[in-house]
């Protein structure tokens, strides 16, 4: 499976939030886009995911557009957002529920995805009474519903203790190992060793960066 | 769709443990204010006039006390004050708001209800002056009555006096032709205190107006309980929606769905509170389901502009108060002056008002369509607020 984006732009008003972005990602890669607060890394997953339209350009998966198959693009991109996608006063089943059917759920809980992110510890509990690791593993989980072969995350372990960064890391690399493609935007350390590139984006444009563990080297980049 | 749809009945079912019992509590607390504000008005000296022209001098000293009489209805909490015109001065006075409406009683129209002739009241408003003109005719026909009942006791004390002078079958002669007389009279006597209303048709009751008035203010204030609902959406999950690829539209249009069901809840609670406490208050679900419609959209364009709870609910708040009042659904809107009266025939709580008063007296008028507009306005711009938020990508809490 090969994914390759090409000149996708994207401006609010005057201002040019995404100029010329260009990548592509085999199988099993985990790419990291960095970049400082502003620079459109939200933007860029945003689009890939279908929430907001782009200016110009292309997203395809094997050669087929995804821009333009709405279908396509929800079956086979999963995306998790900054903030945690979910309703607080519901259950984790009931959120869940909203993305599986019942069979699929149970599956997933018995020996699937679910289970591996945890979620049967704490499915019958409401939302508002989980913790940060605990809602962000439901998010994932609510956004690998059909089992999407690329999953987007936004920032996916921002906040969260070093057990949650350690089990949602565990989780991604078993994802990488199954085929499946990872974009992610990130300021965490952890989360950049996980991945396999490295891009940077700074005024609009993406650029490939080589990460070798200098981080004081990367904050200068950025 | 129909996942998020049951979802978001879920949240609503959640909301509703609490905006129910609320919304009896709401109901209880204003209908006894409701009744509470009528008894203490009864009897408070400094009752608010309602100012009637009177054309046309009364011939009579018992139909000038009659129209005394009408100048306090202490039954209804409300004084009519009366003041006597020209025709000409009248209309001039209606014109600009003086008075909020005039009689005009016939030359000779005691002496010829004395002959049992028919001489017709002509009662000139304008539109608004709502339940007065019904108060203003019950008791036109309460004082002919009240003529009536003290002629049958002179026709007896009559027969009384005749008696010992042209004996006992002369006496009953007399006193059967003044009974027939008198039993035609009585027949008559709503036909000799017909009040012909002019410019206002068949206008609804004093209590029917404040029911109907009541049930807006409190259609209004239900929605507030769907607040933290609405505001505190996570529009992350819209946007998760919207990247499985539904419609953001379709989501928002569901959102509105279940607000308008929760407020339909509501006004049963409602309805069921008021046909309780007031028996003799009819009204029904059906005329209530455009109001909860406008109700609906109105409050989801508040919640759906609005980020934080708090500003939500004192934007709605004050709206919805607002409305209530100055479109008369808390106190007669005819108290108002005339350039308010016009602005609540115009808003949308007055049109709900008015729909629902039409509704109650049976007559149609053009306030649905009012209220279906407003209602279809109210909601492409909640839906234009909720689709940007969900577009621009803002995940909520």
């Amino acid at each position: 499976m090969e994914l390759t984006i090409e000149g996708l732009k994207k401006s609010y008003r005057r201002q040019q939030v995404l100029c010329d972005i260009c990548l592509s990602a085999q199988s099993g890669s985990c790419i990291a886009i960095l970049g400082a607060n502003g620079s459109g890394k939200s933007t860029l997953l945003s689009i890939l995911a279908g929430v907001q339209k782009p200016d110009g350009g292309s997203f395809a998966i094997d050669g087929k557009q995804l821009f333009s198959d709405e279908s396509l693009r929800s079956r086979l991109v999963g995306y998790v957002p900054q903030g945690t996608p979910l309703i607080p006063e519901l259950t984790a089943r009931d959120n869940l529920a909203l993305w599986y059917s019942r069979k699929e759920l149970e599956q997933e809980l018995q020996g699937g995805i679910l289970a591996m992110l945890g979620i049967g510890e704490f499915i019958g509990k409401r939302v508002s009474k989980l913790s940060g690791g605990m809602k962000k593993r439901l998010s994932i989980g609510c956004a690998m519903a059909k089992r999407p072969p690329v999953l987007l995350l936004d920032e996916p372990t921002a906040a969260l203790d070093l057990q949650c960064k350690q089990d949602i890391a565990a989780y991604l690399r078993a994802y990488r190992q199954s085929g499946g493609i990872v974009l992610l935007t990130t300021h965490e350390e952890s989360e950049l060793k996980l991945c396999d590139s490295w891009y940077i984006l700074k005024n609009g444009r993406l650029t490939p960066y080589q990460y070798d563990g200098d981080l004081q080297r990367l904050t200068e980049s950025l | 769709m129909g996942k998020y749809t049951l979802i978001q009945l879920k949240r609503l079912g959640k909301a509703l443990v609490w905006a129910v019992p609320a919304m009896a509590l709401l109901t209880v607390c204003l209908v006894l204010g409701a009744m509470a504000m009528l008894a203490g008005q009864s009897q408070e000296d400094s009752r608010t006039r309602f100012p009637i022209g009177i054309v046309g001098i009364p011939d009579s000293g018992m139909l000038r006390l009659g129209l005394s009489a009408i100048e306090s209805l202490d039954d209804l909490g409300f004084a009519v004050d009366m003041q006597e015109f020209s025709e000409e001065e009248a209309e001039a006075a209606l014109e600009s708001g003086q008075i909020n409406a005039y009689a005009v009683i016939p030359p000779g129209f005691v002496s010829a209800a004395n002959r049992g002739e028919i001489l017709t009241i002509r009662y000139i408003t304008k539109a608004n002056a709502g339940g007065m003109n019904t108060l203003f005719q019950q008791e036109v026909t309460a004082i002919i009555s009240r003529l009536l009942l003290q002629s049958q006791k002179a026709s007896f004390g009559a027969y009384a006096a005749l008696e010992p002078y042209i004996g006992h079958e002369e006496a009953n002669r007399v006193l059967n032709e003044f009974s027939e007389e008198l039993a035609q009279y009585i027949f008559l006597r709503n036909r000799t205190g017909q009040v012909e209303l002019l410019g206002v048709g068949d206008a609804p009751g004093f209590a029917e107006y404040m029911a109907c008035g009541l049930a807006v203010t409190l259609a209004l204030m239900a929605a507030l309980s769907f607040a933290p609902m609405s505001v505190l959406q996570n529009a992350g999950v819209n946007i998760l929606l919207r990247s499985r690829g539904r419609s953001d539209i379709g989501q928002s249009l569901i959102d509105y769905l279940v607000l308008f069901a929760g407020e339909v809840v509501c006004l049963a609670v409602l309805l069921l509170g008021v046909s309780l406490a007031i028996p003799q208050i009819k009204l029904s679900m059906l005329p209530m389901l455009p109001i909860a419609a406008m109700v609906a959209a109105l409050a989801f364009l508040c919640y759906s502009w609005m980020r934080q709870l708090l500003g939500g609910v004192l934007l709605y708040f004050f709206t919805a108060l607002a409305m209530a009042l100055v479109c008369g659904c808390m106190y007669p809107v005819w108290f108002f002056p005339e350039s308010i009266q016009r602005l609540a025939a115009v808003l949308p709580g007055g049109m709900a008002r008015q729909y629902l008063t039409d509704f109650a007296s049976g007559r149609s008028g053009s306030a649905l369509w009012g209220l279906l507009g407003y209602s279809a306005a109210f909601l492409a711009l909640a839906l234009v607020g909720r689709v940007r938020r969900i577009r621009a990508g803002e995940v909520g809490a």
